[in-house]
């Protein structure tokens, strides 16, 4: 009977440090760099805020209902970049079953619309420039699942430079359903830990095919 | 048993090292850090009611803009966005059931604990961004950098409260396995606290006539209080404010995300009032399963006590042993979300 204590301890341990959900959205866009030999060179991100979360970057900024500038931005830019490489920029490109890795991102910037919906722009250069054979696949995601990424309705993905005939798709990922709940509660009760795909599991895929 | 305990203790310690680990501040943070990791089990399907929610009160701000009315949805939805939030991460959940573990308190008190912890929660949040984002016009940097700063100490809070419950309840448990392993002492100790006890009832004479192993066989008389604790009037039915405030302070200190978005977004719509009642309304519904968690705790704890009550000198064991571990979990809480949020910065 005693083993009814741990239980309700690890319930009440669980719960505080098993769960997440997102409170930030994100309707991406990306662009893939090419160079002029057809080599992938990186990716520009672009990442447009939900409007509770946009008003909340922007906040002390507007003033009298006037859009903050991107100059008035920029500090702010500063700060989430700085730790995005821990989060390695929520992004997550493979080709074949080898992950790219990526370097020092460049020209980050927020821009706020007319409606006071935020937008961040940056560059995330690949470490070498790759050859996008036999796929490229692109996902973005926040393993913590704090930022719920989702690719935009329209142009989700373009190709930029000499992409010379590649193509690209972004396959929606399919709801979640009871079973992956009982997945992913017995992979809990079995380990306690529950590992972090949960994001993944709701990632779109974009894709990068080229002859 | 003490095996079996240990282990519990090990897995506890580790998740504590795997939540302090993953609580890196998220570049997209807003100062909080939410607990982190995939949800999973019943808690997937928690995730899955709140994404909903989140979004549809952003909407419902709007509705305010348009018709005030529409406040009473806000509030609708905010309470239950509270009830489901609540069984999320955070808002002092551990620390008040642990508490509750590891303390003899009521039924009734939990709920109220549970309740102001929940109230003090949504005031900090209307605090936070009434004070620096209404009054001094601070931008999103100096809100998560303050709300971080919060955090911090809400955390410490709960280390230090784990530190004085781990003291309490250490020496409540080591006198009392002092007790077991040397009979003799434990009359001497006795005389010291409830000697007059001793010259009501009986029971107390078995210790002095019999070493046998069961010598606490007394402990489950009512009159007795809290048996060998070191001060029986701290640790006894007595409610002590101080106490109550220093769980409330450690449980409730650190704000919700959630809350300080609404709050936020209500100001950029000119209408932080709608922002206020919406909190308030959360804060209603996390109490309400704060405090149904408290509950569990205590049932649970209460029926474990009944079970064993077969064997006075084991389930005295178990009491002061599980008491202990609640207090541990509560330092162990509070030292790894310390550590972890520290540790990952601003």
């Amino acid at each position: 009977m005693n083993k009814s204590f741990p239980l309700l301890l690890a319930c009440v341990f669980a719960s505080s440090s098993a769960s997440a959900h997102p409170h930030v959205w994100v309707t991406a866009k990306a662009q893939v760099l090419f160079d002029a030999q057809g080599l992938v060179t990186g990716f520009r991100h672009i990442w447009k805020f939900d409007e509770a979360y946009s008003a909340y970057q922007i906040q002390g900024l507007a003033a009298d209902g006037k859009i903050p500038t991107r100059e008035q931005m920029a500090p702010l830019a500063k700060t989430t970049m700085a730790t995005m490489p821990e989060f390695k920029f929520f992004t997550f490109a493979k080709i074949g079953v080898n992950s790219l890795d990526y370097g020092p991102a460049s020209d980050a910037h927020y821009d706020v619309g007319p409606d006071k919906i935020v937008t961040l722009t940056y560059d995330l250069p690949l470490i070498k420039p790759i050859a996008p054979k036999p796929l490229l696949v692109l996902q973005v995601y926040d393993p913590d699942f704090f930022v719920e990424f989702n690719f935009a309705e329209t142009d989700p993905i373009s190709l930029v430079g000499g992409s010379n005939g590649c193509s690209s798709s972004a396959n929606k990922p399919k709801s979640l359903e009871i079973e992956d709940y009982k997945k992913l509660s017995e992979a809990f009760f079995a380990n306690q830990s529950p590992g972090s795909n949960f994001g993944l599991k709701l990632a779109s895929r974009i894709i990068i095919a080229c002859p | 048993m003490k095996l079996k305990r240990w282990i519990f203790l090990c897995s506890a310690v580790t998740q504590v090292g795997i939540a302090g680990a993953a609580l890196a501040g998220n570049p997209f943070s807003i100062g909080i850090s939410e607990g982190s990791g995939a949800p999973a089990g019943p808690f997937g399907w928690i995730v899955a009611q709140q994404i909903g929610f989140e979004q549809a009160l952003t909407k419902e701000v709007h509705a305010v803009v348009a018709s005030p009315y529409a406040v009473i949805t806000l509030a609708s939805l905010s309470f239950l966005y509270g009830v489901f939030h609540a069984a999320g991460p955070g808002h002092g959940k551990a620390v008040i059931a642990s508490y509750m573990i590891a303390n003899e308190e009521a039924l009734k008190r939990g709920l109220v604990l549970s309740f102001l912890a929940a109230l003090m929660q949504g005031l900090v949040a209307i605090i936070l961004v009434g004070v620096l984002a209404l009054l001094f016009h601070a931008t999103a940097q100096t809100l998560q950098a303050t709300a971080h700063g919060v955090e911090i100490m809400a955390f410490a809070g709960i280390a230090l409260l784990g530190v004085w419950l781990v003291w309490k309840k250490g020496a409540a448990l080591k006198l009392y396995l002092r007790g077991q392993a040397t009979p003799v002492a434990l009359p001497e100790h006795n005389h010291g606290h409830h000697g007059h006890e001793h010259g009501v009832h009986d029971h107390g004479h078995s210790v002095h006539d019999d070493h046998s192993p069961q010598p606490v066989n007394h402990v489950h008389d009512e009159h007795c209080g809290h048996f060998h604790a070191p001060e029986p009037a701290t640790l006894g039915a007595g409610f002590s404010w101080k106490h109550a405030v220093m769980t409330v302070a450690a449980a409730g200190s650190r704000p919700c995300s959630g809350a300080i978005l609404v709050l936020v977004f209500a100001l950029s719509q000119g209408i932080f009032w709608a922002g206020v009642t919406a909190t308030l309304a959360m804060s209603l519904g996390t109490a309400i399963t704060t405090g149904a968690l408290a509950t569990m705790a205590v049932l649970a704890k209460n029926l474990a006590v009944r079970l064993t009550n077969a064997t006075g000198a084991r389930s005295e064991f178990i009491l002061r042993g599980v008491e202990f571990i609640a207090a541990c979990i509560v330092l162990l809480v509070g030292a790894g979300l310390l550590v972890g949020t520290i540790g990952a910065g601003a």
